[in-house]
């Protein structure tokens, strides 16, 4: 699945704003930069991106609250007094399948005893999200996440849908086929809690080590999103993925070493700093740790710099709870934490993490920007004397 | 002060933050400093400076070049090898004399940083995709315009070697170009690139290696002009009917040349995008003026630029590939990735 067009209007720092995400010739691009200074909505392009798709993929994310009234752009008045304005956030965006994934959805239906998805013109569908939402027919409110597609028939939302179906299905097997030809979506904030998110090195999973796949870690009831359980931290994911592929050797195949995978990519951007993979101490075997490695010395994933945590972030969550091909990756201020040598490493690896995955990325960045103009990917959404 | 102090001050005052600096051709937007930066990603911090021309690189070795190791490349151009090297060698040691920490000073093994894109390998998947066009089509047109070219080569050739004979303070105001005359222009009635007279060409270069030549009479003693057109003979005999398969345009030849001409046929017969979302249409060059061409050309080149860097790294990396010029960038490569410790 790739955003082919995204206009927002009325949502938080943004008044009207209509960004393509294809070239001249009207090829996808595979990486896009936003930049531009603080308050030109970078950010706030990536929120309105989840917020429209969230609940109709189904994709449970902590990092974007909720629509409040306060997201709603008031504009003052010429006198200077602030109004407040009835208007209403609209976020469309135009979403095209590739013909892998034309062919894949409807397979997969087929496997689960669905109905088809309604055939789509060209693999492309409108997502169109308002806030606050609207009524239904028993004049009752509609549930924020709500978005309205077009076509509208039913049908159309399968599309959409099918990745969630795909990972919550009982038979590996399916799993194994569809995931990597199925697209989703995946948020990385720039304001990151570490310690929660990353290095928080107990509680590992229980059935980890007997599981014989990776567990359902998505849930389409939005709303009880805020009762969700919490998300698992990048070390217990770590643990479960150390697990699986020590459980299955050795005829686990290569597509499924997800740990290995790991351990390939955070050497390529971080080099010559390795992942070990998640290590016992000889005396206790119950609690162990990610271990890392800079020449001799080894340490735990909590002794690591902030920029180490943040790129095997990246990396497991782009792997786990199912490796993300075709995907929508958005990635706010991916600088944040990283020295430029490694920011424009993780710029060089991206294309390689998820052959096919669309990434959108803000950044305040010089080195990122020039990378991004470099390759045609730069959107600049104002320069600072833009503003004076 | 001591020497580790001044190379401190220095270092402190470097505007960058790199290990290392790579001196090269081109400019802030060329292919080569994508190229670099790009194939140097995995090695360590590079800082490519794109300086334009090799006497700007020479000017900016000796700014920079006390702060921070310097790996300096420049184009061959028409230069065989030998003498490319041993041209490079001695503004190394020239250099070095001044305490610029020159870590190696090389030219390309090829005429220019296009001369690497030209390889059919990397350019044909790209052009394919981007055209829209068959790789048989894509090679035929190929073929069309390396059989065409030779005595524009040959032209520009003569005038590099000419430019060489001058005396040092004339050899920079003497430009390296054709005039437009002497250049294939298009046809949009035929949907072809047509490629001007062996006599037009001999009579175009003719004029401006007389006219140089009298410019820059030093002392009495003046380029012998007649000698250069013998060569330019030469050339063109030597080059004349240049095959795909053939190595030598792919080395000695301006690549980027080859490159635009090829891309310009290309454009004007299965078109391109007036803007973003609109449908290709024919480019009718020759119903553009000069400033016109310029800047659809530029427009084209730039859409390209990426998609041919990553074909490039692409090929380097294969690790099945044996070919001279994966060889001659990973020793690149290597040589960067070993500076900081020089």
């Amino acid at each position: 699945m790739q955003i082919i067009n995204v206009q927002i209007r009325n949502y938080r720092a943004i008044d009207k704003l209509n960004l393509s995400f294809v070239d001249d010739l009207g090829f996808p691009s595979p990486v896009t930069v936003l930049a531009g200074p603080n308050g030109c909505g970078k950010t706030t392009t990536l929120f309105a991106i989840v917020q429209a798709l969230r609940g109709v993929m189904g994709y449970r994310s902590s990092d974007v609250p909720a629509p409040t009234r306060d997201d709603i752009r008031s504009s003052g008045s010429p006198g200077g007094r602030y109004i407040m304005e009835t208007a209403e956030v609209a976020v469309d965006i135009d979403l095209a399948f590739d013909s892998e994934e034309q062919r894949a959805i409807p397979e997969l239906l087929q496997k689960l005893g669905k109905r088809s998805p309604l055939e789509l013109p060209d693999g492309r569908l409108q997502v169109h999200w308002r806030y606050p939402p609207g009524f239904d027919r028993d004049g009752s409110r509609r549930n924020w996440w709500n978005a309205s597609l077009e076509p509208g028939e039913p049908g159309v939302r399968a599309w959409l849908q099918a990745r969630k179906w795909a990972i919550k299905a009982k038979d590996s097997g399916i799993r194994s086929e569809f995931l990597s030809r199925i697209g989703g979506i995946v948020f990385f904030p720039q304001d990151r809690n570490l310690a929660d998110r990353v290095v928080s090195e107990t509680g590992a999973l229980s059935s980890a080590a007997t599981s014989s796949s990776l567990p359902d870690d998505h849930d389409d009831d939005q709303q009880n999103e805020r009762s969700a359980p919490r998300e698992r931290s990048i070390a217990e994911v770590l643990h479960y993925l150390s697990d699986y592929a020590k459980s299955r050797r050795p005829e686990l195949p290569d597509e499924q070493n997800w740990e290995q995978r790991i351990k390939e990519i955070f050497a390529r951007i971080c080099a010559p700093k390795k992942y070990l993979g998640y290590a016992y101490r000889p005396d206790d075997l119950e609690n162990g740790v990610p271990l890392l490695q800079d020449g001799a010395d080894e340490y735990p994933l909590s002794h690591a710099a902030s920029g180490e945590q943040i790129i095997l972030e990246y990396v497991t969550r782009l792997t786990y709870p199912s490796p993300h091909e075709r995907s929508v990756v958005l990635i706010d201020e991916p600088e944040v934490h990283l020295h430029p040598a490694w920011v424009r490493k993780l710029y060089v690896a991206l294309p390689n993490i998820g052959a096919a995955n669309q990434y959108i990325l803000t950044t305040h960045s010089v080195e990122l920007r020039q990378r991004a103009a470099a390759d045609n990917a730069l959107v600049d959404l104002g320069m600072l004397e833009d503003e004076e | 002060m001591t020497d580790a102090t001044i190379s401190k001050r220095y270092r402190s005052r470097y505007p960058r933050q790199g290990r290392i600096a790579v001196l090269c051709e081109g400019d802030l937007a060329g292919f080569e400093a994508d190229l670099l930066e790009k194939w140097t990603a995995d090695t360590q911090y590079v800082d490519v400076w794109p300086c334009g021309t090799k006497t700007a690189i020479y000017g900016v070795s000796d700014a920079i070049g006390r702060a921070v190791p310097m790996v300096v490349i420049e184009d061959r151009d028409f230069r065989n090898t030998d003498a490319a090297r041993k041209d490079c060698k001695r503004k190394a040691e020239d250099r070095r004399k001044r305490e610029v920490k020159v870590v190696e000073w090389l030219p390309w093994q090829r005429h220019e940083i296009e001369n690497y894109l030209i390889e059919p390998d990397v350019l044909v998947p790209v052009l394919e995709k981007v055209f829209g066009s068959s790789e048989a089509t894509i090679d035929s047109r190929l073929g069309s315009v390396l059989e065409n070219m030779h005595v524009e080569q040959a032209a520009l050739a003569t005038r590099a070697d000419f430019a060489a004979m001058l005396p040092d303070k004339y050899e920079g105001k003497f430009g390296v170009g054709l005039p437009p005359a002497a250049r294939p222009s298009w046809d949009s009635e035929q949907a072809r690139l047509t490629f001007p007279d062996t006599e037009l060409v001999e009579c175009e270069l003719k004029k401006a290696l007389d006219e140089a030549a009298y410019q820059s009479t030093d002392e009495g003693k003046k380029v012998n002009v007649q000698q250069c057109m013998d060569t330019f003979e030469r050339y063109r005999a030597d080059w004349r009917d240049m095959k795909a398969e053939a190595e030598t345009w792919r080395v000695q030849w301006a690549g980027k040349e080859v490159l635009t001409n090829i891309v310009k046929w290309l454009a004007g017969e299965f078109g391109w995008p007036s803007g973003p979302g609109e449908n290709r249409k024919p480019v009718e060059w020759d119903k553009l003026n000069r400033a016109g061409a310029g800047a659809q050309e530029r427009l084209i080149m730039q859409y390209l630029q990426p998609q041919l860097v990553t074909s490039l790294i692409e090929f380097l990396e294969d690790a099945e590939n044996e070919h001279a010029i994966r060889q001659e960038w990973r020793q690149l490569r290597t040589i960067i990735a070993n500076s900081h410790d020089a």
